[in-house]
């Protein structure tokens, strides 16, 4: 060989060699997802898990956003019909709604921008904010980060006034009403106002309880928020800082946790750990059982690792970074904790992979039919890491016995459509009528489906 | 002191009457040593911080293995006959090294070990040897560059 390099002929044979190693790589570049899975077998207690199968480029589905046209709306099941409650929206991400029929609406934007730590991160940054992207349905420079109030007194579906409750909030998700106050989940802070249901503006300021892990990097930055029955506990989920604790073990600290507030104090422990991005924090009605919605890791394949709903005992370690679903191994994270692995406990019920749950909501209301009391609907934000979308919709989990049962329904759905993102499904809740309520931040909408009876579907 | 760098057989691309490519195409290959150097590191004792070090240094790599690349097609356009047996080898070498490192950066773009153990490292020895024999290659292609007289 080292006479061959200076030789020109010799040389254009070894330069064939060197054309094939290469070309040898090239199946690398080829290879499909390997893991053929029945989408419908992630479902419920005991999904299947195929082996992670990370690809020379994972897999990327975002749909550009195009919004609503007048009259144009999500689809429900028949003997139901949708509704815009609430339209021209900055953002919505998250709804509450409050036992005098009025309904908060938690407009939210993060403008803080992650640090650059690996050349992947803007490519990774400009893919996201695509599926996010506004349009001219949507109002891209309207000011977002506050809580917009809508009052529907008589019930009807249709609001008779619209209101801003609290303004100039950072990055907002989490809301909560309990023991004359409202408290509020910034980013980086839970704040109360003291509020009774009823006020259509606060004028107070805000008081700082505890804060919450945010900046630099505050990568996944919804932090859900909810009360125990008698106020004296506030529940708040904070994300992890990484998909699979890329960013270091360090910026982990009190992340991928649901943590447990004192608002008295606003001492905090943390209650349940390993849950890289929990959501939708609501109790179980009429227990003292807190459920979650959380969104698992990405880059291990098109179908892992589902999201999931959990109940969330308290103590428990759910397996992030370490270990999904009990003790499957991610291969991407050394060092190992074989001892966190060792009781690191599988969810509840799977939904799905990549369908980015990010609201949950009990339902409490009497006017749907009976199969829907107790069950629970959960807003689908729709999945990136697949070129075949999950996601996008509202999906129904029945529940007996105070466990889920069977599998999801699609009971919102029609958010995308031929390629295209009409709306995003975020937080949902159910009103003072037994309405769903629906918050779609890319549509710039607030839903409300209603029960008519066993009439058509619109 | 009259010293005659850059007796090529051929006339080279110069900036202010100095060969440009030899000035470049120690870059990438730095580069890439360095990364495989990183990547050793962190099969070893995984801390994120090797990985961020052989990611930004396959990008720096690709970069200036790309400016060398455009140099080095002048050149060869320049050395026709002259010395292009050679230099066809030294370009084979480098743009098979650039190539298998525009595969390693994605590889590197996974979030922790398998980023690096066993694909990544691997790419990265593959790709060392390439651009360190492709700098021989260099060698022989202009045998009396930089000697001094």
């Amino acid at each position: 060989m080292g006479v061959a390099f200076g030789d020109a002929d010799d040389g254009s044979r070894t330069m064939k060699r060197v054309m094939l190693s290469a070309a040898a790589l090239l199946p690398l570049a080829a290879c499909g997802s390997g893991q053929d899975v029945d989408p419908n077998s992630q479902y419920g207690a005991h999904p299947t898990l195929p082996a992670p199968h990370e690809q020379l480029i994972a897999d990327v589905g975002v749909f550009p956003v195009v919004g609503w046209a007048a009259g144009e709306h999500p689809t429900v099941p028949a003997g139901f019909r949708i509704d815009a409650l609430a339209t021209g929206l900055s953002n919505p991400r998250n709804v509450l709604a409050l036992p005098n029929g009025d309904v908060l609406i938690v407009e939210s934007r993060n403008n803080a921008s992650e640090p650059v730590q690996r050349p992947k991160d803007p490519i990774r940054d400009w893919i996201m904010a695509r599926a996010h992207s506004q349009t001219k349905s949507g109002e891209t420079s309207a000011a977002s980060n506050r809580i917009t109030l809508v009052r529907d007194a008589d019930g009807d579906g249709k609001p008779e006034t619209r209101s801003v409750l609290v303004d100039h909030l950072n990055a907002p998700f989490g809301v909560a009403v309990a023991g004359g106050r409202l408290y509020v989940a910034n980013t980086d802070a839970i704040v109360a106002y003291p509020f009774t249901p009823g006020e259509t503006r606060i004028t107070a300021p805000g008081v700082k309880i505890t804060d919450l892990p945010a900046g630099p990097i505050n990568h996944h930055w919804t932090k859900s928020l909810t009360a125990n029955a008698d106020g004296s506990r506030l529940y708040v989920g904070v994300g992890s800082n990484s998909n699979a604790m890329e960013r270091g073990p360090e910026a982990e600290t009190r992340r991928a946790a649901v943590l447990e507030v004192d608002p008295a104090t606003g001492a905090s422990r943390v209650f349940a750990s390993g849950l890289r991005n929990p959501n939708g924090l609501t109790f179980y009605p009429g227990t003292n059982t807190l459920y979650a919605v959380v969104n698992e890791r990405d880059e291990l394949g098109p179908n892992l690792v589902p999201d999931y709903m959990t109940s969330v005992r308290p103590g428990a370690f759910y397996g992030w970074p370490y270990s999904y679903y009990g003790q499957h191994v991610d291969p991407r994270v050394k060092p190992q904790r074989a001892d966190l692995v060792a009781r690191a406990i599988p969810p509840d019920y799977a939904l799905g992979s990549h369908v980015a749950a990010l609201g949950l909501a009990f339902y409490t209301g009497a006017s749907f039919p009976g199969a829907y009391r107790g069950g629970a609907f959960v807003g689908e934000h729709g999945s990136w890491n697949r070129n075949d979308p999950h996601g996008y919709k509202v999906a129904f989990i029945g529940f007996q016995g105070g466990r889920p049962v069977g599998a999801p329904q699609d009971f919102v759905s029609g958010f995308l459509k031929d390629g295209k993102a009409h709306g995003r499904p975020v937080g949902v809740a159910v009103d003072r009528t037994g309405a769903l309520i629906v918050a779609d931040d890319v549509g710039n909408t607030v839903w409300r489906v209603s029960y008519v009876g066993g009439g058509a579907a619109r | 002191m009259a010293t005659h760098v850059g007796h090529y057989p051929w006339s080279p691309m110069r900036v202010a009457g100095h060969p440009i490519y030899p000035v470049l195409l120690p870059i990438p290959i730095l580069c890439f040593v360095g990364a495989l150097i990183t990547d050793i590191v962190y099969a070893g004792a995984p801390d994120m911080m090797w990985l961020d070090f052989s990611s930004w240094l396959l990008l720096a790599g690709l970069i200036a293995g790309g400016v060398a690349g455009v140099v080095l097609i002048v050149e060869m356009v320049r050395a026709r006959r002259v010395a292009i047996g050679a230099l066809r080898l030294h370009f084979v070498l480098l743009l098979s090294a650039w190539i298998v490192e525009v595969f390693n950066s994605f590889i590197h773009a996974r979030d922790g070990f398998t980023a690096v153990v066993p694909t990544g490292l691997a790419l990265s020895i593959l790709a060392v040897v390439l651009c360190l024999a492709g700098g021989w290659a260099w060698r022989s292609a202009t045998p009396m560059t930089g000697a001094v007289r």
